[in-house]
């Protein structure tokens, strides 16, 4: 009556061995997603920085409105930092916005609730001047009891200040002079300013990527070495600034930068001086045209630099500063 | 209306607490300052809400403050208010002591002394208030005087009827 249905008796197992490229595919998949909240994470936290210290400093211009705005953005990102909102409860007590004070305070003693004794005061006078009067009594009774506590002026803190200094930069004593005798003028290849190696530098080139290491070439890392550098595979996850390129990016991967060429004693080419599969790096691409095939990075290896915070956060203050920045990125 | 000028003295020290309230809030306050602040604020509320706890305000910011005559004024004001007479006066007199040439300062020493009927005193200090000027009450210094004259003479001339009608007997 039934026809018996042939491999009735695949176990799990075998089901799992037969389908196993689907769930290999699945796991990348998987993995991919996963990947994507960190870089998220990491530019949420520069956009942080940037917000923040932009409230900083127009808090320290007497700005305080737009600084109220900045701490407003800043705490969308960061939604329990204490620190922000004593910057928004002292931008806002500026102007006299006590819904925004109180606001600020409320979050403060949610966060913690330490800070009560000292915030008293403010928040007494914050629910006062909203015509809270029944709930600002309490608070100002309490804050007449604590009166004698010193008052802290907030002073708010800028971060990485070290790359392009938010506060006013102040020129360092010029050294003491001393009688040299001159040396003989040399002609430099290009001019000085062009090819040190720094971010100043590096920004001014063509194409700004962020990538991802995919491997090298099969072919060209047989032959890799000091003078010999072979053919990196990149992928292009975001397009700072520049043409928009095709994601996939071929790159010369050269071992050294172009300012100190010196082969090092005893270097050889092994899989360890190459960094891991998958890793986010940003290229500084300086001519945004493949030569033989391969893109050419600014002053050779050091235009591949980590994607890390710090190196993220300092890039994109340059693009701002010199409004390089794409659109879209 | 006496009643009158008494409410548009006082609401004019309601007014002046509310502005000196107001322009308090600082972010670094010294200790002093915050409870110049707080005092400020609780006096505030508690005049809004009618309630007693607003003397005990004012004591606290007079002793932080023995020569502020504004504050002396309206304390005097918030006592002539409460019916204490004798008292607003004796406030008022402090407040002229530390601002001699206010004109407010001596319509009010006048209401408080008009209550205690005192007139003669009364008359003394409105005519003061119409030689200083720039009074800013509702009711001028000169309507005042007047109205405390007419009382003075009604007051002499129940002395005398009293003095006769003793003598007669």
């Amino acid at each position: 009556m039934f026809t018996k249905v042939p491999d009735l008796k695949i176990s799990r197992v075998d089901g799992m061995r037969r389908n196993r490229f689907l769930l290999a595919g699945s796991l990348t998949l998987l993995a991919m997603f996963a990947a994507v909240p960190l870089q998220v994470q990491a530019e949420e936290s520069v956009t942080l920085i940037r917000h923040s210290n932009k409230a900083a400093d127009y808090y320290n211009a007497g700005d305080y409105g737009r600084a109220r705005e900045e701490y407003r953005i800043a705490i969308g990102l960061s939604p329990k930092s204490v620190e922000l909102y004593e910057g928004l409860y002292n931008a806002a007590m500026k102007n006299n916005e006590w819904d925004q004070v109180a606001f600020a305070i409320e979050k403060i003693f949610e966060l913690d609730p330490k800070k009560q004794p000292a915030l008293s005061y403010e928040y007494g006078q914050a629910l006062f001047h909203l015509n809270k009067y029944d709930e600002a009594v309490p608070w100002l009774k309490k804050a007449l009891a604590s009166a004698d506590l010193p008052s802290v002026a907030f002073v708010p803190k800028i971060k990485n200040i070290d790359i392009v200094p938010s506060t006013p930069y102040v020129p360092p004593p010029p050294p003491k002079e001393e009688p040299k005798e001159p040396e003989p003028p040399k002609e430099p290849e290009r001019a000085p300013e062009t090819y040190s190696l720094s971010y100043e530098n590096a920004v001014k080139s063509e194409c700004i990527v962020i990538a991802e290491f995919e491997g090298l070439d099969k072919t060209t890392e047989k032959e890799a070495s000091w003078n010999h550098p072979p053919l990196a595979h990149y992928h292009i996850t975001k397009i700072l600034k520049g043409p928009p390129l095709n994601k996939a990016l071929p790159l010369k991967y050269e071992f050294h930068d172009l300012v100190d060429t010196k082969k090092p004693d005893g270097w050889k080419f092994s899989q360890k001086l190459l960094p891991e599969q998958n890793s986010s790096w940003i290229l500084f691409i300086e001519f945004a045209v493949p030569k033989r095939g391969m893109f050419e990075t600014f002053q050779g290896s050091y235009g591949r630099q980590p994607a890390t915070d710090d190196n993220l956060n300092n890039l994109y203050q340059l693009l701002d500063k010199y409004n390089m920045r794409n659109p879209n990125s | 209306m006496f009643s009158k000028v008494i409410r548009s003295a006082f609401s004019i020290g309601i007014a002046a607490v509310v502005a000196a309230a107001a322009a308090a809030p600082g972010l670094a306050d010294t200790p002093a300052q915050k409870r110049e602040n707080i005092h400020r604020c609780l006096l505030q509320i508690y005049l809004s809400q009618r309630k007693s706890e607003a003397g005990g305000e004012y004591l606290a910011l007079l002793a932080a403050k023995p020569s502020d005559a504004q504050l002396h004024y309206d304390y005097g004001n918030f006592l002539l208010r409460g019916g204490n007479a004798g008292g607003s006066a004796a406030q008022y007199q402090a407040a002229i002591k530390y601002a001699p040439r206010n004109a407010d300062y001596q319509i009010g020493l006048g209401n408080a002394l008009m209550r205690t009927k005192n007139y003669k005193g009364a008359v003394a200090a409105y005519r003061r208030a119409v030689e200083i000027g720039g009074a800013t009450g509702s009711q001028s210094p000169q309507q005042l005087l007047g109205v405390a004259q007419q009382y003075v003479q009604q007051q002499e001339a129940y002395e005398n009827y009293k003095k006769q009608q003793a003598e007669n007997q």
